[in-house]
């Protein structure tokens, strides 16, 4: 790159919302007032989520040190000693062989965290662009296809469907209306997951290559982005990335001098989770509420305003440009038989190390936990990982050597979905989890379909019934019938598999559905009205901390003397337990709890 | 993936093969192949939608089940329609929808009454005053109204909603004002007697139970024969009730209608005496046993075989069989139930000077009606609550004393009520003369003992209690003795039952009661007072009652009828908790037929406020099923979208758009088409009568009048209550109707004319007639075509100039284009459709035809002369002027085709279409249904009354200003002479509707119509 030395600081919204801009605006105006020859850039999603705000010092001569939890102190410190004395600041150095981001595979994110995501020509710099010049200029629309086919790519949007079959499809569909369109599905909204957001944010026009590449190969005209309007800074730089390909030229009419012409739009989603789902996204493009339509007719046969229409995830748009440049063979070396190239998860939950994280398909559940992740917060018990938001499922522990490919992870009952990762210890409640999920999928329903409308809502309400001690034995037996039911039953992706979070933890953690209806347990100490708060005498050193945040005067005693805590007044909001600081307040559960 | 070259495709369906159609859904294959699945989101005007999934079906491959209504057929498909699953599937989808709607089939008064008396429906009928069709509903479950709406406890006002409001409907009030009504003008309306089915059946016992199943056996054409032990029929409602409470003239005239239907009565016969079982049983082809329960049980203390101690139930025999009773001065009577109050204020009329009550519990157990304790206590009756007998004390011929134990309340026995216990050592005596004991009664069961299955060994009934079926063929069973002592309604029910058993054991089946499934509001959350904090407070409407001291020496009936302005005002009061779609309701049948519980999945109902804001339409969305055929309806045929989907998740609701009342929504065009989507009652209409209330409908079919279009559709009555119109399937509508059509014949509701005497009306013409000298014929388009044609035709042998009311000043150069012009171009392109002015307002389903035709690809269809959003919305280009747009139309080579109302057309368009009439087809719109073939027939005639001094408006309803007039119509006005014209040539007949094709709708052959026309 250049050769006077750069300071890139993460400002993707994870960045953001660490303190990055307070950090950027110190380092600038250190770099400033001390006079160094040194730029201090903007970059999106450096990964490593866990130790925003991250700092990169780009040394002129190529080297390049990281720095984590870099706070106003941390910038002057790495400007006064690195920058100016050239000694690495090591309380906030990220070791050059951490394994969280050396044991990653980029490709998808080979620009994030590296180029200013608001500049095009830093991603010109490096090969931008040159997939689209190679498609346009060397390759015909069907070779492009194959190409795509012989890369064996993947929907990366959840259901993994051959990319290259869909782009055949959506090419030889004869078009009533004279128009064919493509949609970039950036409608994420998996509660934990952010890979699309991140890499919006952080290398808006590798989607847009993608996406244009696309167009080519099927023969569309015109094109929109779905970004849901709560992603702000992903919509703006889009909307920046998108005027930068109007002054480049590389949309509109005759585009880099060929006959390909190309309109693009992006269209603000109003924030229903269904909107995800391709047919009610069409709706929604539309003007029309968001709700399913049936498939078939497919939206490559007819789609958009009755036109045939290709709609593919964010990382798939982005993965196209990569296939091209390095050849489908290169592609295809990367992952496993049926499941090529690499991943992009949003890591989070009571995990070590959380962010973004790509690796090869077919890597195990247990190297990206804990090779990459670190494994569990506290040095707890791992307990189980959800996949895949809403649609997915929990795959407990003892399936941690589980290769992550669409496969395996099917058969599993989770599925890929479009990349979230939420790690679970010994503290989750798994019929907590598979409630939290399916109310989420309930209040979303678009509430056209019986079975997802009130289906899911009657076994929210049996899975809320078990949770506050009111379960019955039949009630297994109702919530399984009703989960098959729903998922053969419902028009769209949402409803089909809104049970999987259900079915998924009857499988594996089944005892504890039992527990909690027979013994009337949460052994997770999770379920309120299975728990109870106590101060163990002995322990009680009468510091009256707990009784100062109780809420309800529930937790009360004399200074100096044991505590206790009313039980019909205490809503176990566990805030003394929290602050207890003698450990002095235990959870009991099912017989215990008196 | 192809179709074979013939053009079709080969499927399994059920495991047959077959060869369909390619594009048909799998639900339509179905339908032509007799296979029924149930739907509630689809509807054959629309597109598919798939939102219910009821009518889902099982195909080998597909990843779940599929909904059948909009999965199309492909080659080799294998589809099952009868799969256990699938029955299991669709049970789930129906249980589910059940479990969040909210609403009550029918309302509780009926689900209480013992007879399941459609009381809603009665007591609409009363409130829209037609008193006839409400004593003839009640009589479907209940032949003796006049009894039982004097005697009945009424269980039914019990549960009457409106105890959450003031006080309960007066309904049995309101049984007994129809029932006297009919008896003052005669009594029941004749009908013709049955053709008899060749049966024989005797039934033993005359009261409620026997005369019930005499009525409803005879009813059906079968050779009936009561036989009663007693000098008269009735049973208890005779020998136990006084007259004081049932005249005996009243009873009588009950015992005679329903003897009228051919059953024959035989008094004085006992049974094992006059008439054996073996007799019975040889010489007919079924037996009912209806001997009621006649034995006064004992009251098994010492000194009760005294003759002054009397049983309750023979003391009431005596005293209505007129015999001579003697009470002492000091009664005592044991027992709290009915019979007991009855002895007791029979013996206040007897003589008695005090007459005290003595029951073992407290007033709330006292199976007694309230209505009856109060009157006893007006009548200074005493009643000892808590009070037991222990012994009888006498002194030779006369009683001493009776000795009571004080009760107390212990726990609720097996009856729910509360169980007395003595308070020990709390006897007390009490002097008396007369004890009549009133502690239950029971059957005389030794009289049926012959008979083998029928009585067990401890003298009780064996038989099933909703029937009457006994083990015995042939042999039923009703009443008290079925039953045990219980209100006459109960009795009436099982006599109902019992004959319809009878019936089906002819058939060779057996019967059972019908099980329908009934959604209840109790099921999720019993409707409570705050729910109609409300409704407008009306106190319940109370008869005439005699003064206690007037009424307490002597037999004359107490109370009196609700009066006419009260009955009304009563039945008005009814909150019409059953539904309007009861009848009609897909979800209620499907849960039938599934037998679907509504109770399977119980968790939240969403409840909301019914929507009455809108003139036409009640909207209760707690019943809503969210199928969206409202919501698709209004947008994809009528072209608007009043409805949207509002909310997410269970949440979701249908509603107006922004929420706003219906009523308050300006787009909405009142077409009712919302209402004949909805597959339940969350959209119902308002029925063009002062109540709602839903009724079993006769179904005639017709052609609407109130435009030229010529809808088909179904004129709904029930007696000569006009009810509502529904549309029917086939051209020129298919389907569809406008607010003209569905709301705008509530004139049929009005009252009928007094009959006019037609030699007398007759003259009255011929003199106006004779004294006008320039008469003007006005008729109206609304009539059928044979009306029209018999005037026309009256009015050119009198040479009386006619025209086409209201089109008087209409240029006659209109009827030139009347069917004018042809189709030029052509190739089979399809046709360019412009419509002239606002077509969707003046005649609308012209306007919504055009949109289905277009929508299919039939038509392009362009609007000229009227531009609004509904317009653009509809037509492919909106032109500002005919003449331009016809310029351009022409200019494209393919046929043109104008629909114009001349009523509404701007000035300049029909100089424009005379100009290119040999170049375009023109059809012409008309505001009533034959106006345009009166207006061509009248157009030409060139003679134009300026100033009649006479009209002769037929049908007519133009103003008169001031010049006299013979008015032919349906109510009389203002004119010199009327003569009544019967509806009939008004909803049926031809009709001549113009440039569309002819519409026939039976014809109109009667005298009727030439009496009528007067003018000769």
């Amino acid at each position: 790159m250049s050769a006077r030395a750069e300071v890139a600081v993460g400002m993707s919204s994870c960045g953001i919302a660490s303190g990055a801009r307070g950090v950027f605006q110190a380092l600038a105006a250190d770099v400033a007032s001390s006079g160094l020859s040194c730029d201090v850039v903007e970059t999106g999603c450096i990964g490593a989520c866990h130790a925003e705000p991250l700092v990169e010092v780009r040394q002129a001569d190529g080297k390049k040190f990281l720095y984590g939890n870099v706070d106003e102190a941390g910038a002057k410190s790495i400007v006064e000693s690195h920058l100016r004395d050239g000694v690495p600041v090591t309380k906030y150095l990220i070791p050059e062989d951490y394994a969280y981001l050396s044991r990653q595979t980029r490709i998808i994110l080979t620009n994030c965290g590296v180029i200013d995501p608001e500049s095009i020509d830093q991603y010109i710099a490096r090969d931008g662009y040159a997939a689209l010049r190679k498609a346009l200029t060397s390759m015909t629309p069907e070779a492009v296809i194959e190409e795509v086919k012989k890369s064996g790519l993947r929907g990366r949007g959840g259901a993994g469907f051959s990319t290259g079959m869909k782009w055949t499809f959506a090419r030889d569909s004869k078009s009533a209306t004279g128009r064919k369109y493509i949609v970039c599905n950036a409608d994420e909204g998996d509660p934990g997951a952010f890979m699309n957001r991140s890499v919006l944010e952080g290398d808006p026009h590798a989607v847009l290559e993608g996406m244009l590449i696309c167009a080519y190969a099927i023969g569309a005209t015109e094109g929109y982005i779905y970004a849901r309007a709560e992603y702000p800074l992903a919509i703006k730089r889009l909307q920046i990335a998108l005027r930068q390909l109007e002054e480049h030229h590389l949309v509109g009419e005759a585009i880099l001098g060929t006959a390909f012409s190309f309109t693009l739009h992006i269209k603000e989603g109003a924030g229903a989770f269904v909107c995800g789902e391709e047919t009610a996204l069409m709706n929604s493009i539309e003007g029309q509420r968001g709700m399913p339509r049936l498939r078939p007719p497919f939206p490559a046969v007819r789609g958009l305003w009755d036109s045939p229409t290709n709609i593919n995830n964010v990382e798939t748009y982005a993965n196209i440009p990569h296939i091209l440049l390095m050849g489908s063979g290169e592609f295809a070396k990367i992952g496993t038989e049926k499941s090529k190239g690499t991943k992009v998860f949003a890591l989070a939950g009571k995990i070590k190390r959380g962010g973004m994280v790509e690796v090869p398909m077919g890597i195990s559940l247990r190297e990206v936990i804990f090779d990459i992740g670190g494994g569990i917060q506290g040095d707890r018990k791992f307990k189980a990982v959800q996949m895949g938001g809403p649609s997915g499922g929990c795959v407990p522990e003892s399936m941690v050597d589980l290769k992550i490919d669409y496969d395996s992870l099917s058969a599993s009952g989770a599925i890929m979905g479009s990349g979230g990762m939420v790690v679970m210890d010994e503290s989750t409640c798994m019929v907590d989890v598979a409630r939290y999920f399916l109310s989420f999928v309930q209040s979303e329903s678009c509430g056209k379909c019986t079975f997802c409308r009130i289906g899911t809502k009657r076994m929210l309400e049996i899975l809320t019934r078990i949770t506050e001690g009111k379960g019955e034995e039949k009630d297994i037996a109702d919530l399984e019938d009703l989960a098959m039911k729903v998922k053969v039953s419902s028009l769209c992706g949402l409803g089909q598999t809104s049970p999987n979070p259900v079915l998924t933890t009857l499988r594996y953690f089944r005892a504890e559905y039992d527990d909690h209806i027979r013994n009337h347990r949460c052994e997770a100490k999770k379920c309120k009205a299975l728990i109870r708060y106590h101060v163990t005498t002995e322990a009680c050193t009468g510091c009256m901390l707990c009784a100062r945040v109780c809420p309800t005067k529930a937790a009360r005693g004399e200074r100096k003397k044991a505590h206790t805590i009313d039980q019909d007044a205490c809503i176990r909001c566990g805030l003394c337990f929290e602050a207890c600081r003698f450990d002095a307040i235990e959870i009991t559960t099912g017989k215990e709890m008196v | 993936m192809g179709t074979d070259t013939t053009g079709t495709v080969e499927i399994t369906f059920d495991g047959k093969k077959l060869l369909v159609q390619p594009g048909l859904t799998i639900l339509e294959v179905a339908e032509s192949h007799g296979v029924r699945i149930p739907t509630l989101c689809h509807d054959r005007r629309l597109d598919p939608y798939a939102s219910c999934w009821v009518c889902l079906v099982k195909v080998e491959k597909a990843r779940g089940f599929v909904p059948s209504c909009s999965t199309r057929v492909a080659p080799g498909m294998v589809i099952s329609t009868r799969a256990p699953e699938v029955k299991a599937a669709r049970t789930t989808a129906l249980e589910l929808i059940l479990s969040s709607h909210y609403g009550d089939c029918k309302a509780p008064c009926t689900l209480t009454c013992p007879s399941n008396i459609d009381i809603q429906g009665y007591l609409g009928l009363v409130a829209n005053g037609k008193t006839r069709e409400a004593v003839e509903l009640i009589r479907q479950d209940n032949p003796m109204p006049a009894v039982i709406g004097r005697i009945c406890p009424r269980p039914c006002e019990q549960k009457c909603r409106r105890n959450l409001v003031e006080e309960p409907l007066n309904i049995n009030g309101i049984k007994r004002f129809v029932a006297d009504l009919e008896a003052g003008a005669g009594g029941m309306s004749p009908r013709p007697l049955p053709r008899k089915i060749g049966r024989k059946v005797a039934i033993v016992g005359a009261g409620p139970a026997g005369l019930s199943a005499a009525w409803y056996l005879s009813e059906k054409g079968v050779e009936v024969t009561v036989y009663e032990a007693m000098e008269k029929a009735g049973g208890m409602l005779r020998y136990g009730i006084p007259d004081y409470r049932l005249p005996p003239a009243v009873l009588d005239r009950a015992v005679a209608d329903m003897l009228s239907m051919g059953a024959t009565l035989k008094t004085g016969a006992r049974l094992g005496k006059d008439v054996t079982l073996e007799k019975l049983r040889s010489e007919n082809d079924a037996v009912i046993f209806a001997i009621g329960a006649w034995k006064g049980r004992t009251l098994r203390i010492p000194g009760e075989d005294h003759p002054a101690v009397l049983s309750g139930i023979d003391f009431l025999r005596d005293v209505n069989a007129g015999k001579a009773v003697k009470v002492g001065r000091t009664v005592a009577i044991v027992g709290g139930g009915n019979t007991a109050l009855d002895a007791a204020r029979c013996s206040l009329r007897h003589g008695a000077e005090k007459v005290t009550m003595y029951y073992r519990r407290t007033r709330e157990e006292m199976p007694a009606s309230e209505a009856e304790i109060e009157e006893a206590l007006e009548e200074g009756i005493g009643i000892q609550y808590l009070a037991a007998p222990v012994s009888i004390q006498a002194d030779g011929d006369s009683l001493k004393s009776l000795t009571l134990l004080e009760m107390s309340l212990g726990e609720p026995d097996a009856s729910g009520r509360r169980r007395p216990m003595p308070v020990e050592g709390s006897e007390y005596n009490v002097p008396v003369d007369t004890i009549i004991s009133a502690v239950g009664q029971f059957s005389d069961t030794k009289l049926l003992a012959g008979l083998e299955g029928l009585v067990d060994a401890k003298g009780n009934i064996s038989a099933d209690l909703e029937t009457g079926i006994t083990a015995a063929p042939g042999v039923f069973v009703a009443g008290d003795l079925l039953t045990g002592t219980d209100i006459a309604i109960r009795a009436v029910s099982g006599g109902k039952h019992a004959a319809r058993a009878v019936l089906a054991y002819f058939e060779g089946r057996t019967y059972a009661r019908p099980k329908e499934f009934l959604s209840k509001k109790a099921d999720f959350k019993e409707p409570a007072a705050a729910d109609f904090k409300d409704t407008p407070r009306a106190g319940r409407e109370k008869p005439l009652v005699l003064e206690a001291e007037t009424r307490k020496r002597s037999f004359v009936e107490i109370e009196s009828a609700l009066s006419a302005e009260q009955a009304s005002r009563e039945a008005a009061r009814c909150l019409e908790c059953g539904c309007q779609d009861v009848r009609d309701c897909a979800l209620k049948q499907y849960a039938t037929e599934y037998s679907a519980s509504a109770r399977r999945f119980p968790g939240e109902v969403p409840i909301h406020p019914v929507d009455n804001s809108h003139p036409l339409i009640a909207r209760d969305p707690s019943k809503c099923v969210l199928c969206g055929r409202c919501v698709r309806v209004c947008l994809e045929v009528q072209g608007i979208g009043v409805f949207g989907y509002i909310h997410r998740g269970f949440s979701s609701v249908i509603a107006p758009s922004f929420g706003v009342p219906f009523g308050e929504d300006a787009s909405c065009i009142s077409c009712g088409q919302c209402v004949s989507a909805c597959p339940v009652g969350a959209l119902t209409e308002k029925l063009p009568a002062k109540k709602n209330v839903p009724l079993l409908e006769r179904v005639a079919e017709g052609t609407c009048t109130l435009c030229s279009v010529g809808c088909a559709l179904e004129y709904r009555w029930h007696g000569s209550l006009f009810t509502r119109v529904t549309e029917r399937y086939m051209p020129p509508n298919h389907g569809k109707l406008c607010r003209k059509g569905k709301f705008g014949h509530d004139f049929l509701n009005a009252p009928e004319p007094a009959p006019v005497d037609l030699k007398a009306a007759r003259a009255a013409a011929q003199k106006l007639l004779a004294g006008a000298k320039s008469p003007l014929m006005r008729l109206s388009g609304r009539l059928s075509g044979e009306t029209i044609d018999a005037f026309l035709e009256a009015a050119a042998r009198k040479g009386i100039p006619a025209v086409a009311a209201g089109l008087e000043d209409l240029d006659p150069r209109w009827a030139d284009l009347e069917s004018a012009g042809v189709m030029s171009g052509g190739n089979g392109a399809a046709p360019i459709r412009i419509l002239v002015g606002d077509i969707a307002s003046s005649n609308n389903v012209a306007f919504t035809e055009a949109l289905r035709q277009r929508r299919q690809g039939l038509i392009d269809l362009w609007i000229a002369c009227h531009d609004d959003e509904a317009a653009r919305r509809a037509a492919s280009r909106v032109e500002p002027d005919l003449a331009g747009a016809l310029r351009d139309a022409l200019a494209s080579g393919v046929p043109v085709e104008v629909m114009v109302s001349p009523e509404n057309a701007p000035s300049s368009a029909l100089e424009t279409l005379l100009a290119v009439r040999s170049r375009v087809r023109v059809f012409l719109l008309w505001s009533s249904r034959n106006a345009g073939y009166i207006f061509k027939r009248t157009a030409t005639l060139g003679k134009r009354v300026r100033k009649p001094d006479l009209l002769l408006d037929v049908g007519a309803e133009g103003p008169s200003n001031g010049t006299p007039r013979i008015s032919w119509g349906m109510s009389a006005g203002k004119e010199e002479l009327f003569i009544p014209l019967a509806r009939e040539l008004w909803l049926r007949g031809r009709s001549h509707p113009t440039g569309r094709e002819s519409v026939q709708a039976g014809e109109i052959t009667d005298g009727a119509l030439r009496d009528a026309v007067l003018i000769d």
